[in-house]
């Protein structure tokens, strides 16, 4: 069996500082580190895990961005995939999924793969949208927000259970091949093992041009940012910690709660 | 046929049920069609649907088309993803607006894939601007938003469920429904069926007080402060996110957001929780709410009344030990 696994590299956005800008548009310094979306592991677990259970199974794990994303697919080698590839784009990411999903889709159609698979979406540009457009690009049956799978003796199947609202769940048979987007809590991903990452070191990743691939069109395009609104008062108590505690107290207590 | 101006909308159901979600898409819709007139087209799909149509059109005063597919006795991806673009490829609409739930998010971005329209998800806001309507969506983990356009003359959009508001006009006469059968072939899927949650929510969704841990709690050992702090209330609860879940931190029965529980409670404490939208619509029902976390430009403080930005491994030992101390201290005013 063959599994395409589709990763991102993101960057690390959680400690930057925000700021309003004249036409209250968020402004923030550049963004300079990067990791593998945390949202593909659960994608290249479920993967590592197939190959685990069957055996005789190649896991080939892809990304599509500029030079530095290769970093993200060495660390999913170094979580057991076996095979890296990079579809080279230029150096600023855009927002774009339609491109990205039309690459992946024009790189896929000429491989045999039983299943494909990527996280539930990425955490900076949050739209969950590429699983889907590769499905509909390659003509495949797809789901989204699977959180188990199970693939049928014949390996002509897969029976997956896919989370709907509320936590019930849904439980769909699709012929494969098939498109799926990983929840995350499908598994517990593992982290990359020091001799899987010397792998990763030593492995020349199979890089495609993505003007090589054509055909992927642009239809989103980021514009900017700016600044969430609020929807509650969000009255910021002020002083040391413990000036802090003090009036927290004071307001539970206030308010009857303690 | 060409482009058309229309602005189809996909109502959401399951069990014979409307989702209520739908009528915040029309009013989203709404608000669409003043920027760019058009027609709104709402379509309710599935096996049996006539009395969801009729439900739809009484409520909102809007027409409805009903397509009865026999296929469909429930939601699936292909069956809708077949009918929808042999229904608009001919004359793609200038907008299709489908729900960000589970259904959604599933089915839209194939079709703009295969009508070769744009798709943008997550849609919490609009405006136009002289180059043309702007949506914004989360990005960064919510942090801030993204104002994203579309470069196609047709554009497939999630909105964002608990943003745009209906609201019923009794005076309104009922919308006329349509009806007529469609073939949705699934060829290659089949649904075998719905499970309930496994998880019994009802600890939190009852709670009084809920004290609620998020990824900046950073490891294992800091939830007995969660704990600690949630023994400080009468009727209160410890829940979490998603991620805290995930880790194995807390049981799915104390999961609050999308997948997990909805709760209201009194009072509701956010500890180093990010206010990923996710999380954000499983709580923004609590009566008070207070949040602690290191990040002052965290999304979980537009949500919150009350906001510390503070470490909660030092702020909760702090709290606990001030409090202590005034409840030893006799003289001390209570």
């Amino acid at each position: 069996m063959k599994i395409l696994v589709c990763i991102k590299q993101v960057p690390e956005f959680e400690q930057i500082e925000i700021n309003e800008g004249p036409d209250g548009e968020a402004v923030f310094e550049e963004l300079t580190e990067y990791r593998m979306n945390r949202f593909d592991e659960y994608a290249v677990e479920a993967a590592v895990q197939i190959r685990e259970n069957l055996g005789s199974t190649s896991v080939d794990v892809l990304t599509a961005g500029p030079e530095r994303s290769a970093e993200a697919v060495k660390r999913a080698i170094g979580m057991g995939a076996d095979h890296g590839i990079h579809l080279k784009t230029e150096d600023d990411v855009d927002f774009s999924p339609s491109a990205i999903a039309g690459w992946i889709a024009a790189y896929a159609k000429s491989k045999v793969y039983h299943l494909i698979l990527t996280g539930s979406m990425s955490e900076d540009a949050m739209n969950g949208q590429v699983a889907p457009m590769v499905a509909a690009g390659l003509q495949l049956p797809g789901a989204t927000q699977v959180i188990d799978v199970r693939l049928s003796e014949d390996l002509s199947e897969v029976c997956i259970e896919r989370e709907i609202e509320g936590g019930h769940r849904e439980e769909i048979r699709l012929q494969l091949p098939a498109v799926l987007a990983i929840q995350t809590g499908a598994n517990q991903p593992r982290y990359p093992s020091l001799s899987n990452l010397l792998r990763a070191n030593k492995q020349v990743l199979e890089q495609v041009d993505t003007y090589a691939l054509g055909g992927a069109a642009h239809r989103e395009q980021l514009l900017g940012f700016s600044l969430p609104r609020k929807t509650r008062a969000g009255r910021h108590l002020s002083g040391s910690p413990r000036e802090k505690a003090d009036q927290l107290l004071a307001l539970l207590r206030n308010k009857a709660f303690i | 046929m060409g482009q058309s101006s229309d602005i189809v909308v996909i109502a959401a159901h399951a069990n014979g049920q409307v989702y209520p979600e739908t009528y915040d898409l029309l009013a989203f819709a709404r608000q669409l069609q003043k920027l760019q007139p058009g027609e709104i087209r709402m379509l309710v799909l599935g096996a049996a649907v006539d009395g969801i149509a009729e439900t739809i059109a009484g409520m909102s005063g809007q027409d409805v088309e009903a397509i009865c597919c026999e296929e469909l006795t429930q939601y699936c991806s292909e069956g809708y993803r077949n009918f929808l673009v042999s229904e608009l490829q001919p004359s793609p609409p200038a907008f299709i607006c489908a729900l960000h739930n589970s259904q959604g998010l599933d089915f839209a971005p194939a079709v703009a894939s295969e009508i070769n329209a744009a798709c943008i998800t997550g849609v919490t806001g609009l405006s136009a601007r002289q180059s043309g309507l702007v949506f914004q969506k989360h990005v960064y983990g919510g942090k801030i938003k993204g104002n994203v356009t579309a470069a196609t003359d047709s554009c497939v959009l999630t909105v964002q469920p608990g943003v745009f508001k209906f609201e019923t006009d009794p005076s309104q006469p009922a919308g006329n429904v349509t009806r007529r059968t469609a073939a949705c072939r699934l060829e290659h899927s089949q649904v075998l069926g719905t499970r309930p949650a496994e998880a019994d929510t009802s600890t939190i969704t009852e709670a009084r007080v809920i004290v609620s841990a998020g990824n900046g709690v950073g490891d294992q050992e800091n939830m007995g402060l969660i704990h600690e702090l949630a023994r400080l209330f009468q009727k209160s609860a410890v829940a979490g996110t998603r991620t805290v879940c995930d880790r194995g931190w807390l049981g799915y029965s104390q999961q609050i957001g999308i997948t997990g529980a909805t709760v209201a409670p009194e009072l509701y404490i956010a500890c180093g929780i990010s206010g990923a939208v996710q999380h954000v619509m499983g709580m923004q029902g609590s009566r008070l709410v207070i949040a602690i976390n290191t990040d002052a430009r965290a999304a979980i403080f537009n949500e919150a009344d009350i906001c510390i930005v503070e470490d909660l491994t030092q702020f909760i030992p702090l709290l606990l030990e001030t409090y202590k101390n005034e409840q030893t201290e006799p003289g001390k005013d209570v």
